[in-house]
């Protein structure tokens, strides 16, 4: 449906002043969502890219004086034209609202914001008089008559937010440009505080974070991205060197409670840091012996050393925080039994159990056969995992599969192979990790399936393929790989891991309380999207046990919006979503960044890639294979960042 | 100093030891702070104290104070066993290098940590960061020199810069700061007992020939004269009878206040030349008006060895004159007429007897100083000392031991006292608690205590504590901090209603004649 | 090294450095105001902005490191336009008290105008009110004459690693303020490199215009750092400390000592007289009546006792020159080697 009069989004106007709504041209590039929260209309968008307007009631000097009255507000101060130019702008638009318009005022409204647009040192001036200018001359008889006229104008209804695309990419929207900016001007510990104020693990992200920040970083149309990932890791190092304690905000909310956290995993750790924060008594049981669920188990120490999870999750528990060890819910402690001692309920248990690949054989507990998850963790734990093994046949395309590979040169094993059923370029695993198997000499055999094991004695001799091809694309948009007959080979190997998949152990949810939590057919528990609330109201969950296998951020996340809804259940107020949830879904329609921006400043700087261990004497060992970066290099990395902080308003 | 102080942007690693950079020498601290956060290079501190520098540090080393040969010999011995010492150069430019392996054998980490209190693990980055660095600065100043083991210290010191090459190179060097204005300039001049101008010794006849030459006189004296803290004692002895002071403040300054006082009232004359009515100038028999630095012409020295101008902005108060001419009048009225037209023609007698100013004329540092030696006025100067080879020929290596400062504590006097400055003030306040605006920051004297030991003795910040030692004691206010460690009291000693030096020992390194300032036993009480 | 064009003329410069660099070094004066060598750049003034060729956007020359090939102009009518609509925004609210400023007579900010020949205010904003606390007692800040160059903020940080202040607020209400004020050493660095009179020395009470001073350039009577510094003085009086850039050893900073520690100089306790004690009491005296009688009881104890009964302690505190003489008399005149100084003190 085609209900948008007027458009300028982008630069490409589409003007439907005058025709009939059945007549009105289609705009491109832009997807305007008709309803915010559910409830209001929206009227208008007015944003980085220029205005969109749905409702012809929508004034349109106003709008303007509402959207430049915000970027003003948001106006970081630290350059002329953006500080003191969005002021002049605001007041003569105010002014010309109030009908104490002057002629020469909208000729000073185009100059100025000129000078802004043209001269602002960040993308909050470059991008906000934009859309005034396109109104200024688009609508100029709206100016004139406005001016003209001396009447007030009423005050329409805006709603705004202030974003940045890559902060908008961050599931936990973390303020990027801010924490970036800190770095450059030498404020680290300013920087990290930014950071843990929604994110209590900079180290283990800054190492692991698979950034999709960085994907929507606007330096990329210029160069390269700026490496957001190992300056957030910088911060982190640098104070755990300087042995600082991070100095983190406990406001306690006016009611406080017990709340038990099931699964010391990224999600619990967040959400349990965020319950601290507001003063609530936290106690979390995990399985294992140590913290960190996935990151400390799945995740080899090459890539995340123990220390660095454990000093963040000592500050953590400095908070108040208990972490029962050792304790499997559901097996040595009831779900019902933690319900009746505490108010709320976390549960963040991930999704640690091996998905079947349906090969024949499976299930029959030949010696060798590992499934990828129960690799890692026995590695992980100083374990190898069947030392007789010497040749390795890895299976799956996702970042566990490559941890497996990887992992195995370390404990020792000489040949080291990895089948996937597509090409290297649909492989979901990082493709900076793939690279990095590559140099260590692990041999990938694409297009390839296994269908069946071999076996002696109850021992795993290899494992039989098949090759294949890729037809037409299956639901996730990939094209579905054929098996092509006739084509079977064999690999011989002696261990064999499966990681195509991880899959949830809901365990713990046998027994009373259980019963009332909903799950789905493919074993994830049912939350609510914005608040994480199960169907037993006292129940929350988010990370890997709702999402299904997903990246740790998106745990902490979860884990996070878990921990303010708690604390509002436990304070007794309504649970919804919030503005910030409705403009989230808002920018997610209307993009807050078009990769086809021409960005008209000079380029040139590449991305600052971190040192890293020589191939060869890196696979010997589980030694941190990438160096951090040096203060100097992370202050010029950090000053190639644009700062694209922009503002979205709607008028409803 | 070795080395000018830009130089310090070359350097890889600064070790700054005995030195509360930020205050005592802001200015220094400036490049140490640019060299750290602009130039990326790493700080080591070693200081009793956390002192605000520590801040910047990549490695700080809390030694117990009065153990620097310790830490020294210890850090020497780690470089040597990590084979991290700069062979070639121990082998072309040093003498001395056996010896002092052995020397150090004995200070493993656990021997040194037992001594200093510093961390082995901590000892064993220090000695990597220094031994790998190319190159590497030391710096230095009062908390290694006011030891009865000052001397030796230093030496240590130069140990430790030698064995990784770095004495004579940019970026390098041994370094002590200067704290006052013109001490340099003061010791260059010959105002010291046993050498004339450029260190050139008293006891030389053909040097003695030179300047009764150059003076015109016979029989200049052939032995060195008496350190400061000797002229006292020797004025309570009945030895000295007269003593003639221009712009010093001993009586506050000097260790052992009450002996000071006790020896100034046994002289027969006192002359106190000075801008102020100071402590010491009370006791004098004649007080003299001077002029202060705005109100004269002339050189001052500064710690680089660079000697730059003085210009008089303002005509002087009343009748105040200059110093050169109160020593040119008395010289005549006892029969030796000076007659200069001015400092710039005394600076012209002081190139011709002094072969390391000789290049240094008035004209020549109108602009910017030069740093001294230069031997003519076609030479630059020399920023850099021992490039290409010591002065002395070969570099030398001592072997030196660590030995415990005079006064231990023991269970009456359980507090260590150290003394310094403030950031605010400067030495015994004569120029600084005159004005309103140093006041404001810094109005009265503070003592640091550490956390523990207030808590112990039941002492509130700013509360007023009594330090006692053996020869003096003095009432204080009190701030409790985390910058000394356990056991170690710190005073500045600017304010004379509570003299820190009331409670000093006066016990000298043998060679150096200097006090030990920075450590003596005291007690401290609520007050 | 680098080759680019700068106004048609071809400069090679070393890697990393800025367009504004590159063009210094070729003599192209580019307008600037938050610029300060001695500071990381801080890219608040805008001033600086050039064109590169085939790129949309101009940027600011201070902030651009330089890259091979490119073709900068520094100025062209779009960039004159672009820098005085900037200027008319840094007077908008800012108080015209120049002849009342501190500063008036060498702030940017007035010469800037004055070359761009922004002749009114043309920009209007309200006013918001902005505290005027700061982070020491020695210096008074004036909001209203603050343009937020924020180049106290750069070198606070910069230069000192300090971080005592910093902006505050966000928009147009933005402000400078003391966040660290503990950390505040009152060096007065702020002061230095502020461009405009929005810092001003909050201790001499003889004032006088830029004009009407005299400033006499001298070495620190502190410390051995052996900074260079200028004597600002009228009627005979100092009234304050200001440096130059350029200068050996502080290049242009000093600590608190060296910049607000002057007041000593013309303190009413100053010795204007020589005393003689009688009694036990000082006397005032004439100079020949003071200095007969120290010649006289100096040559009686040396003819009594001999020369090595008199001693004399000269000072760090005075010049090379004077130090020099004092051992003379002693050596030459009195006849002992009792010669010392505070060095060991």
């Amino acid at each position: 449906m085609t209900d948008v009069f007027f458009s300028s989004w982008g630069g490409e106007i589409v003007d439907n002043r005058g025709k009939e709504p059945e007549n009105y041209e289609k705009i491109k590039g832009i997807a305007l969502p008709s309803q915010f929260a559910g409830k209001e209309d929206i009227r208008a968008l007015i944003g980085w890219y220029g205005i969109v307007l749905r409702s012809r009631d929508v004034n349109i000097v106003d709008l303007c004086r509402a959207y430049i009255t915000a970027v003003q507000s948001e106006s970081c101060g630290k350059c002329f034209t953006c500080r003191v130019g969005t002021m002049v702008l605001a007041d003569t638009l105010t002014k010309i609202c109030r009908g104490n318009g002057d002629e020469g005022d909208i000729d000073a409204l185009v100059r100025v914001a000129e000078v802004i647009r043209e001269g602002s040192k960040c993308n909050l001036g470059q991008t906000g008089p934009i859309p005034l200018l396109d109104a200024v001359k688009l609508f100029a008889e709206d100016f004139k008559r406005a001016v003209q006229d001396k009447k007030p104008i009423l005050e329409g209804n805006y709603h705004y937010k202030l974003t940045a695309p890559c902060m908008d990419a961050c599931p936990i929207h973390l303020d990027i440009p801010r924490y970036v900016e800190s770095i450059k001007e030498g404020k680290f510990e300013e920087s990290l505080n930014t950071i843990v104020e929604k994110l209590p693990l900079p180290g283990v992200v800054g190492r692991v974070c698979v950034r999709p920040c960085e994907m929507h970083c606007r330096r990329t149309i210029l160069d390269e991205p700026i490496s957001i990932k190992y300056l957030k890791r910088f911060v982190a190092d640098d104070n755990l060197k300087k042995k600082k304690k991070v100095s983190f905000k406990q406001t306690p909310s006016e009611k406080t409670g017990k709340v038990a956290i099931i699964g010391a995993g990224p999600a619990g750790l967040a959400c349990a840091y965020h319950l601290a924060l507001k003063g609530h008594t936290v106690t979390i049981y995990e399985r294992f012996g140590e913290p960190g669920g996935m990151a400390a188990m799945g995740i080899p120490d090459y890539r995340l050393p123990r220390n660095i999870l454990g000093f963040e999750v000592e500050q953590i528990q400095k908070m108040g925080v208990a972490i029962k060890y050792n304790t499997v819910v559901g097996k040595d402690i009831k779900l019902s039994d933690i319900e009746k001692e505490s108010e709320a309920i976390f549960i963040g248990i991930g999704a640690q159990a091996s998905t079947a690949m349906g090969v024949e054989g499976e299930d029959k507990g030949y010696g060798g056969f590992i499934p990828g998850i129960e690799y890692l963790q026995k590695i992980n734990v100083g374990v190898d995992p069947y030392p007789e093994g010497k040749k390795v046949v890895v299976v799956g395309g996702g970042n566990v599969a490559i941890d497996c590979v990887r992992s195995s040169f370390r404990i020792g094993k000489e040949d080291v192979n990895l089948v996937y059923r597509r090409t290297k370029r649909e492989m979901p695993a990082d493709h900076v990790e793939i690279k990095d198997a590559e140099e260590e000499n692990v041999t990938f055999h694409y297009l390839t399936n296994p269908k069946k094991i071999l076996t002696r004695e109850g021992m795993v001799i290899g494992v039989e393929c098949i090759r294949m091809e890729l037809g037409e694309p299956d639901e996730s948009g990939r094209r579905r790989p054929v098996p092509v007959e006739g084509s079977e080979f064999v690999i011989d190997c002696d261990i064999l891991v499966p990681a195509i998949g991880q899959a949830i152990d809901l365990g713990l949810l046998e027994g009373k309380s259980g019963d009332n939590v909903k799950t789905t057919r493919k074993s994830t528990l049912v939350v609510d999207e914005f608040t994480m609330q199960t169907s037993n109201p006292r129940i929350f969950s988010a990370g890997d046990c709702v999402t299904g296998p997903s990246a740790l951020i998106n745990a902490c996340a979860g884990g996070k919006r878990a921990a303010v809804n708690i604390d509002c259940f436990i304070n007794g107020k309504r649970l919804e979503a919030t503005d910030d949830d409705y403009f989230d879904r808002l920018f997610n329609d209307v993009k807050v960044f078009d990769p086809r921006e021409k960005i008209g400043f000079l380029g040139g700087r590449k991305m600052l890639h971190l040192p890293m261990l020589p191939p060869e004497e890196r696979k010997q060992t589980f030694a941190e294979v990438e160096k951090g970066y040096h203060f100097l290099e992370a202050k010029a990395e950090a000053d190639r960042c644009l700062r694209c902080y922009r503002v979205g308003m709607i008028a409803v | 100093m070795t080395n000018p102080i830009a130089d310090l942007l070359k350097s890889e690693v600064i070790l700054v030891t005995g030195s509360n950079t930020t205050e005592c020498h802001p200015i220094f601290a400036n490049y140490i702070k640019e060299a750290v956060l602009r130039k990326g290079a790493k700080l080591i501190v070693v200081d009793p104290r956390k002192i605000d520098l520590v801040d910047y540090a990549d490695i700080w080393l809390r030694a117990k104070p009065g153990t620097d040969i310790a830490w020294i010999n210890g850090l020497i011995l780690l470089i040597i066993k990590e084979n991290l010492q700069a062979s070639e150069y121990i082998k072309e430019r040093t003498e001395g290098f056996e010896e002092l392996k052995a020397a150090v054998e004995k200070y493993t980490p656990q021997y040194v940590s037992g001594i200093t209190g510093i961390p082995a693990s901590d000892l064993m980055e220090a000695a990597r960061a220094y031994g790998k660095a190319k190159p590497a600065s030391i710096l230095y100043t009062m908390g290694i020199t006011q030891h009865i083991t000052g001397t030796d210290t230093v030496k240590s010191l130069a140990n430790l810069a030698m064995l990784c090459g770095n004495v004579g190179v940019p970026g390098g060097g041994v370094n002590p700061l200067r704290g006052q204005n013109n001490v340099q300039g003061a010791c260059d001049l010959g105002a010291l007992p046993n050498v004339f101008t450029g260190y050139q010794p008293v006891t030389g006849d053909e040097v003695r020939e030179k300047f009764e030459e150059a003076w015109g006189v016979n029989n200049l004296p052939r032995t060195p004269g008496l350190t400061v803290t000797e002229m006292f004692s020797a004025a309570e002895e009945g030895k000295v009878k007269a003593i003639y002071i221009m712009g010093e403040n001993p009586l506050l300054s000097d260790p052992d206040m009450n002996h000071i006082e006790h020896c100034l009232k046994s002289l027969e004359f006192l002359v106190v030349q000075d801008i102020f009515l100071t402590e010491t100038a009370k006791y004098a028999d004649v007080v003299l008006p001077a002029t202060s630095f705005a109100e004269k012409e002339g050189t001052f020295t500064n710690s680089e060895r660079r000697v730059q101008r003085v210009r008089k902005a303002v005509s002087p108060p009343g009748e105040a004159r200059e110093d050169y001419r109160i020593i040119c009048e008395l010289s005549g009225r006892m029969g030796y007429p000076m007659d200069y037209k001015g400092p710039e023609d005394i600076m012209e007698e002081i190139r011709s007897v002094t072969p390391s100013y000789a290049g240094i004329t008035c004209q020549r540092i109108e602009g910017a100083g030069i740093p001294w030696p230069c031997p003519d006025e076609g030479h630059q100067g020399t920023p850099i000392l021992h490039i290409e080879k010591f002065v002395r020929g070969k570099g030398l290596f001592f072997a030196i031991d660590y030995k415990p400062p005079a006064e231990p504590t023991d269970e009456e006097y359980p507090f260590l006292l150290t003394t310094g400055r403030v950031l605010q003030h400067y030495h015994t306040g004569t120029m600084t608690r005159k004005g309103r605006g140093l006041n404001m920051l810094y109005p009265e004297l503070l003592a640091e205590i550490n956390t523990d030991d207030a808590v112990h003795l039941g002492i509130g910040s700013g509360e007023f504590i009594r330090i006692a030692s053996r020869r003096g004691d003095i009432k204080v206010k009190s701030l409790i901090s985390e910058r000394p460690g356990r056991g170690v009291i710190f005073v500045p000693f600017h304010f004379s209603e509570s003299p820190a030096n009331a409670l000093t020992i006066n016990a000298l390194d043998p060679i150096a004649k200097i006090p030990e300032y920075k450590v003596c036993a005291v007690k401290v009480e609520k007050a | 090294m680098v080759k680019l064009t700068i106004d048609e003329r071809e400069i090679t410069v070393e890697e990393g450095a800025t367009i504004l660099d590159a063009a210094k070094l070729a003599g192209i004066k580019i307008p600037t105001l938050c610029y300060h060598k001695r500071l990381n750049p801080i890219g608040s003034c805008r001033m600086c902005v050039v064109e590169i060729e085939g790129l949309p956007n101009p940027m600011t020359a201070c902030t651009t490191p330089v890259a091979e090939g490119i073709k900068v102009v520094t100025n062209s009518e779009r960039l004159q336009r672009m820098r005085r609509e900037t200027l008319k925004l840094m007077l908008v609210n800012h108080p015209l008290d120049c002849p009342v400023c501190d500063k008036g007579g060498e702030c940017s900010l007035q010469d800037l105008v004055y070359e761009f020949e922004i002749e009114t205010a043309e920009y209007r904003a309200e006013k918001k009110e902005r505290e005027a606390i700061y982070a020491t007692p020695l210096i008074r800040y004036w909001p209203d004459r603050c343009i937020m160059c924020l180049r106290c903020v750069a070198a606070c940080r910069d230069i000192k690693a300090l971080g005592a202040i910093d902006i505050v607020g966000s928009g147009f209400g933005a402000g400078i303020s003391p966040v660290n004020k503990e950390k505040c050493e009152s060096c007065g660095e702020c002061i230095k490199v502020c461009p405009t009179g929005a810092l001003t020395e909050n201790l001499s009470r003889y004032k006088g215009r830029t004009w009407m001073v005299n400033r006499v350039k001298t070495t620190c009577a502190y410390c051995g750092c052996g900074c260079q510094l200028e004597l600002n003085v009228m009627n005979n009086r100092v009234i304050g400390i200001t440096t130059k850039d350029d200068d050996e050893v502080n290049r242009g900073s000093l600590c608190v000592k060296g910049r607000f520690g002057y007041e000593f100089i013309g303190s009413e306790e100053r010795l204007t007289k020589p005393l003689i004690k009688r009694d036990g009491k000082f006397h005032e005296a004439a100079w020949d009546e003071a200095l007969d009688l120290v010649a006289e009881r100096l040559t009686a104890i040396k003819t009594a006792a001999g020369s090595d009964a008199i001693a004399g302690l000269s000072s760090a505190r005075c010049t090379n020159e004077e130090n020099y003489l004092m051992q003379k008399f002693l050596r030459a005149v009195i006849g002992t080697n009792n010669i010392d100084h505070c060095a060991r003190l």
